[in-house]
């Protein structure tokens, strides 16, 4: 099912009268049938769209639609979505079985086939075993798939889920996230998926959403938005180690940075900032490229290196000390202190201006 | 559902402060002092249905007489309805009143202390009965259905017959008029160890003290104080009691150290309280009096219940840690050894126990005596005195006049001489008129023991007068009631000079008598404690300013 | 090396012995102080009055001793007169009350508390601080002020007529002003503020009313706190004296707490504490015996967490 978000704006006035929009003029649509995830940072309003969509919050502004049908001022029991909590919300006192049938009483389904739903919906997130137990005798993953069940069983038309993954250890995070991926994949309900890991992000959705200050700053399937972030905001958010930028200049089609030349623009001269992504780097092996820097550091996992080179600066203060990272193949066993020249791939370079919007 | 739920939780709200919204109901009619309106009464005795509503605190174990005697009344006049309850204890009981009368809820009558009734008089809700006892009215008795049909009525009383003293306190109050009258009452006598008295005939009888040759005091002429220190000279042993020496570690326990303080204070004619509710506590008499307790604390000649953790001395009387002891007519059988008792715990064993006067300071009113106080004599007018108490009844003013008028009936029956006579011996309280003293109305003891007021008296009286050696067989009714009629006819003694309490509630100055009454017993105790820990340097007068601060503010 | 670890072992063995026998010894103490007033009571019911008397107190009574009469006296009935065939301490009647007035006491402020807890803990509507500090603000109100007010209020709802009052009336007056508990609101409040808005959350999402979501989710979570209300307002109410004195007309629509006071004093005052002993025990045996039933409600509640996350 289709959901489409027109102009969606909430306001929180704090007990002080200050301001807070959480969620400013969001306009959004999400195809049906996909994953989306919706990425930020901290605070940014993701868990307030969320409680919009879900009709938990009253929008000061704007509409929601689901398909066609207007839902802004459907109470949430009646919008048939699925909300699975970021600390999953299980009630303490229930078992799995009555946690996952209590949807259902809910919804009236008559006894015996809520009691069949049920087990079923327990297969599919593995918990059979566990149906008689409390939520305090399962493990964090376990609970959230009970989370998950219960949002589930009652066949909703929107699957959203709020940093599920958040309180997993490393391991069970990556499991559990592809277990999400596959029953959305079973099930084929819309799902928004919450997260501030760019990674889960990415590794998840068929498109991801990224927001800052309640604000949407560019929707793409994952990819799409890395290869080609629309914003300073954007294009830090993704990418682990996170994109470097430099201060930079463009002076006659070229782009300079420290007096030296690391590629062509068709931008006017002026004063740019400049973001590299560290795999963007390539070694100049014939040492011919003007773009060279000593390097300070090296760190070595794997198939890859990570170079850190120091900047140099005017200033002594340690605080303004500037480096970047860039990341090449083991093989060329660089070492620090050695001199590298640097090549850098155009498509891994983006010009912001100096408020962070992209140039070209 | 929201909507519902606030409803209920505003619902819920509104019953909690309901309580606080309807103060302002309490009619206050400000109270006009009728001067002797004098009653116009019906001409003939209402003969409507009248129900009449009589509170009291006594438990159903206590009321059998009391509804005897209501069925006897109800058949005297079958029109009306006599609804009896208890109403658990006397505070209860006072405080339905008072908050009853706002409301218009309190019964037709019912039972109550004087400073219970100085209260209901501020509310000005009690009948005056003044009204009723000089009525010259009345009635003859018409309907065939009464059982005393065809006889008369009178309205009015004769108060001649009751004791002085219980017509002085039923009107105390403003004006002089009766608010209440007479019904439970009772006074202090003093037990003693007859058998340990024996022991020391000669030194007794050196001492200027009349005793029989069995032992017996007086039961005429109250001991002195003076001779009470001088039997604490022979009889007190301070290490404790010794049976072989037949001495006791005390001579006289005081049970209520607050009529001690109240009636010593007449004895000294040292102000204590009046019925304006003044506190005169603060006066060298009282204190000179104070010194001298503590003095006879000093030289247990004289103790209180405290002095073995208890309320009541009777237990140590009977185990004969003391020799005397001053109580309650209603807790005479407190004092006496039987074989119940732990039979270890008896030093002196099942000794024989006498009543007697409780000491005076003079033989006749207004003589003069002298005590020591630390070594000097000081001289004091004394009285003679002895302590009454108990409760009364009254009349609500808001019932209708045909319920007044049976109220008051009814009120007049329970006092009559017999009634009166069967409630004392039934209830062990005192009679409150002097003639039923010599009642002759039988009264069913036991299922085969039937006797009347005066042969009741008159057990006693044989028993002193063979000087105890009666040769009654051991299955003798009698034995059953020698002491209780020890303590009637002891009492009957005394009434001539019996004092009450003055009451007067809590006003804005100072505590109520029944306040002041235990603040007194407190002061006593204090002094007794303090002397008990730091011997003659305690001063009385810090636990009489202590009682001042408690009652004045 | 194994040597050391057996060392260590031996001492902390040593170590948690005697903090065993600290704890179980300090645990014994306080149930031996808990006990010693029962044990009292039962000893005291049992004795005479001049063994009551006795000192030193009498602390032992072997069973010929015993003076079962306190017990069976209890239950005589008055020979003759209007009231004859009448209990001279109607004990079961007094108890029929004090069971009828704390349940209905009991019932009603558990649904009065709850509700405002609920209402104070989760719904929003104008004035809610303010009106929850009004109402924290009645609790320094001394209690002896209520009795006037409840006393007035009873009247005008016609519930306190000494000639006409009813048992239905009496019942009314004695539970109703006592159906709502100031403290108890707060106590359950904070309980409720505890339970985290996500459960709230995800039973709307799961299609609860508020209504339902208090009786699905919040009562059963706050279970413990409920049932320490539960236990301390029989508590209070089984031992109510004052107010239902206050507004009770008669003997037979009053208390056992009434009962037990009263009945057994003499005409100086005095009382005779093994039959008002006796009394006691026959009117404790209940709540020890509803206690055990319950112990395991009792006790459980009281450790559960709320919620993991
Ligand atoms: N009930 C509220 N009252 C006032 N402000 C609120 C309220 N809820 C959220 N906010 C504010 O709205 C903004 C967005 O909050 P939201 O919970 O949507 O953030 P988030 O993106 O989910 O963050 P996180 O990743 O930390 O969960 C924050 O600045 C927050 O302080
Ligand atoms: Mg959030």
């Amino acid at each position: 099912m289709e959901i489409k978000m027109e102009n969606l704006t909430k306001v929180f006035v704090a007990k002080d009268k200050s301001e807070v929009r959480a969620v400013d003029n969001v306009s959004l649509t999400i195809p049906s049938g996909k994953l989306i995830g919706l990425l930020g940072p901290s605070g940014c309003g993701k868990s307030t769209t969320l409680y919009l969509l879900a009709g938990l919050l009253r929008q000061n502004d704007g509409k929601i639609y689901f398909e066609e049908d207007e839902v802004s001022n459907t109470p949430p029991e009646k919008r048939g979505i699925g909300l699975v909590f970021q600390n999953y919300a299980l009630y303490p006192h229930m078992t799995v079985r009555e946690n996952i049938l209590f949807p259902l009483q809910n919804l009236k389904v008559e006894a015996e086939l809520a009691k069949q739903k049920t087990v079923e919906m327990a297969r599919l997130v593995g918990l059979e075993s566990m149906l008689d137990r409390k939520p305090k005798e399962l493990s964090g993953g376990q609970q959230q798939r009970v989370a998950i069940a219960r949002a589930l069983v009652k066949t909703p038309r929107v699957l959203l889920l709020d940093e599920p993954l958040s309180n997993l250890d490393a391991r069970l995070r990556l499991q559990t996230r592809e277990e999400i991926k596959r029953i959305q994949r079973e099930t084929q309900i819309t799902t928004v998926f919450v997260t501030h890991d760019q990674e889960e992000a990415m590794s998840i959705s068929d498109e991801i959403v990224v927001m800052k200050d309640g604000v949407i700053q560019q929707m793409g399937a994952p990819q799409d938005v890395y290869d080609d972030p629309s914003n300073l905001f954007v294009a830090k958010f993704l990418g682990n180690p996170q994109i470097n930028v430099f201060d930079g200049v463009i002076k006659g089609k070229k782009i300079y940075i420290n007096d030296m030349v690391v590629g062509k623009s068709k931008l006017p001269d002026g004063e740019v900032l400049i973001g590299i992504r560290p795999e963007g780097f390539i070694v100049d092996q014939e040492k011919k490229s003007p773009f060279k820097f000593n390097i300070d550091l090296v760190s070595t996992i794997g198939r890859d290196t990570t170079l850190i080179v120091d900047l140099p600066s005017e200033s002594d203060n340690i605080l303004d000390k500037k480096s970047f990272k860039a990341i090449v193949d083991a093989m060329l066993r660089i070492q620090s202190g050695d001199e590298i020249h640097f090549i850098v791939r155009p498509e891994k370079m983006f010009l912001f201006n100096m408020e962070g919007e992209r140039l070209e | 559902m929201k909507k519902f739920v606030l409803l209920l939780v505003t619902f819920v709200i509104a019953l909690a402060f309901a309580g606080c919204v309807n103060v302002g109901t309490t009619a206050s009619t400000t109270a006009g002092t009728q001067e002797t309106t004098t009653l116009q009464l019906a001409e003939e005795l209402p003969d409507e249905e009248v129900e009449i509503t009589f509170w009291h605190i006594y438990g159903t174990d206590k009321t059998a007489l009391l509804d005897q005697m209501i069925a006897e009344f109800e058949a005297m006049y079958p029109n009306v309805t006599i609804t009896d309850t208890s109403q658990t204890d006397y505070n209860t009981l006072r405080e339905k009143i008072n908050m009853g009368i706002s409301v218009d809820q309190v019964p037709t009558m019912a039972l109550g202390y004087p400073d219970h009734f100085a209260g209901y008089i501020e509310a000005d809700a009690v009948l005056k009965l003044d009204d009723y006892i000089n009525n010259t009215t009345e009635y003859e008795i018409t309907n065939s259905s009464s059982s005393i049909f065809g006889e008369t009525v009178t309205i009015g009383l004769d108060l001649d017959d009751f004791v002085a003293s219980y017509l002085e306190e039923n009107s105390q109050y403003e004006g002089g008029y009766y608010y209440s009258l007479p019904f439970s009452k009772s006074t202090e006598t003093m037990a003693v160890n007859v058998d340990v008295l024996k022991a020391h005939l000669t030194e007794i009888r050196a001492a200027g003290i009349t005793i029989s040759d069995n032992g017996f005091l007086s039961h005429d002429v109250p001991l002195t104080y003076a001779q009470i220190e001088a039997l604490a000279d022979i009889i007190v042993d301070t290490n404790g009691t010794n049976t072989t020496t037949s001495k006791c570690e005390y001579l006289l326990n005081y049970d209520s150290s607050g009529n001690m303080f109240i009636n010593m204070s007449r004895q000294w004619n040292a102000p204590y309280t009046n019925t304006d509710g003044e506190i005169l506590i603060d006066n060298d008499t009282t204190k000179s009096m104070l010194q001298y307790v503590q003095d006879l604390f000093l030289n247990n000649t004289l103790a209180l219940p405290i002095a073995w953790d208890q309320s009541y001395g009777s237990t140590n009387f009977k185990y004969g840690d003391v020799c005397m002891s001053v109580g309650s007519t209603a807790g005479v059988n407190y004092n006496i050894p039987t074989d119940a008792d732990t039979q270890e715990n008896l030093q002196f064993g099942q000794f024989q126990v006498d009543f007697v006067p409780v000491p005076q300071f003079v033989a006749t009113e207004g003589d003069s005596f002298t005590v020591s106080i630390d070594g000097t004599d000081s001289t004091f007018t004394g009285s003679l005195s002895a302590v009454q108490q108990g409760p009364n009844i009254g009349i609500f003013s808001s019932a209708s006049s045909a319920e007044k008028l049976y109220a008051w009936l009814f009120l007049k029956y329970l006092i009559e001489t017999d009634n009166t006579a069967k409630w004392a011996m039934n209830t062990g309280y005192l009679p409150a008129r002097l003639s039923s003293y010599s009642s002759e109305a039988a009264i069913d003891l036991t299922a085969s023991y039937s006797t009347n007021y005066a042969d009741f008296l008159q057990i006693a009286k044989d028993f002193w007068d063979a000087d105890g050696e009666v040769t009654w067989a051991t299955t003798d009714v009698r034995w059953n009631y020698l002491y209780s009629s020890m303590v009637a006819n002891i009492a009957q003694s005394q009434n001539t000079y019996y004092q009450y309490d003055p009451a007067f509630a809590a006003g804005t100055n100072s505590a109520g008598s029944a306040t002041a009454r235990v603040e007194a017993g407190y002061c006593l105790e204090n002094i007794y404690i303090g002397t008990l820990a730091s011997g003659s340097s305690y001063n009385p007068n810090t636990a009489l300013n202590t009682m001042l601060n408690q009652l004045t503010w | 090396m194994a040597e050391i670890f057996v060392e260590n072992e031996k001492a902390y063995k040593r170590r948690r012995l005697i903090s065993n026998i600290v704890t179980f010894g300090f645990l014994s103490l306080v149930a031996i102080g808990i006990l010693i007033p029962f044990y009292w009571m039962i000893l005291t019911s049992l004795k005479s009055i001049q063994e009551i008397e006795s000192v030193p107190p009498i602390l032992w009574l072997n069973f010929s001793d015993w003076k079962i009469t306190n017990y069976t006296d209890l239950f005589l009935t008055v020979q003759s007169g209007e009231r004859a065939g009448e209990p001279l301490f109607p004990f079961f009647t007094y108890m029929k009350n004090t069971v009828l007035i704390s349940f209905l006491t009991t019932l009603g402020t558990i649904i009065t508390t709850i509700l405002a807890a609920f209402a104070f803990a989760r719904l929003n509507f104008k004035g809610k601080d303010t009106l929850f500090a009004v109402l924290l603000a009645t609790m320094m109100v001394p209690g002896e002020i209520f009795i006037l007010t409840n006393f007035l209020t009873i009247n005008q709802f016609g519930w306190y007529d000494i000639l006409t009052q009813t048992y239905t009336e009496a019942v009314l007056a004695m539970t109703i002003p006592f159906m709502i508990s100031v403290f108890y609101v707060f106590y359950l409040r904070q309980t409720f503020r505890k339970i985290p808005d996500e459960l709230y959350f995800a039973a709307k999402v799961d299609g609860t009313s508020d209504f339902k979501y208090l009786l699905k989710i919040m009562i059963p979570i706050a279970m413990p706190t409920i049932v320490t209300i539960i236990i301390l307002n029989s508590m209070g109410a089984w031992s109510a004296y004052i107010w239902p004195a206050m507004v009770t007309t008669q003997d037979k629509y009053r208390l056992v707490s009434n009962g037990l006071r009263g009945a057994f004093t003499d005409t100086t005052g005095r009382t005779d504490y093994g039959q008002q002993m006796a009394a006691a025990t026959l009117v404790t045996v209940p709540l020890i015996i509803l206690f055990f039933t319950f112990r395991k409600q009792i006790m459980r509640g009281v450790g559960r967490s709320g919620i993991k996350g």
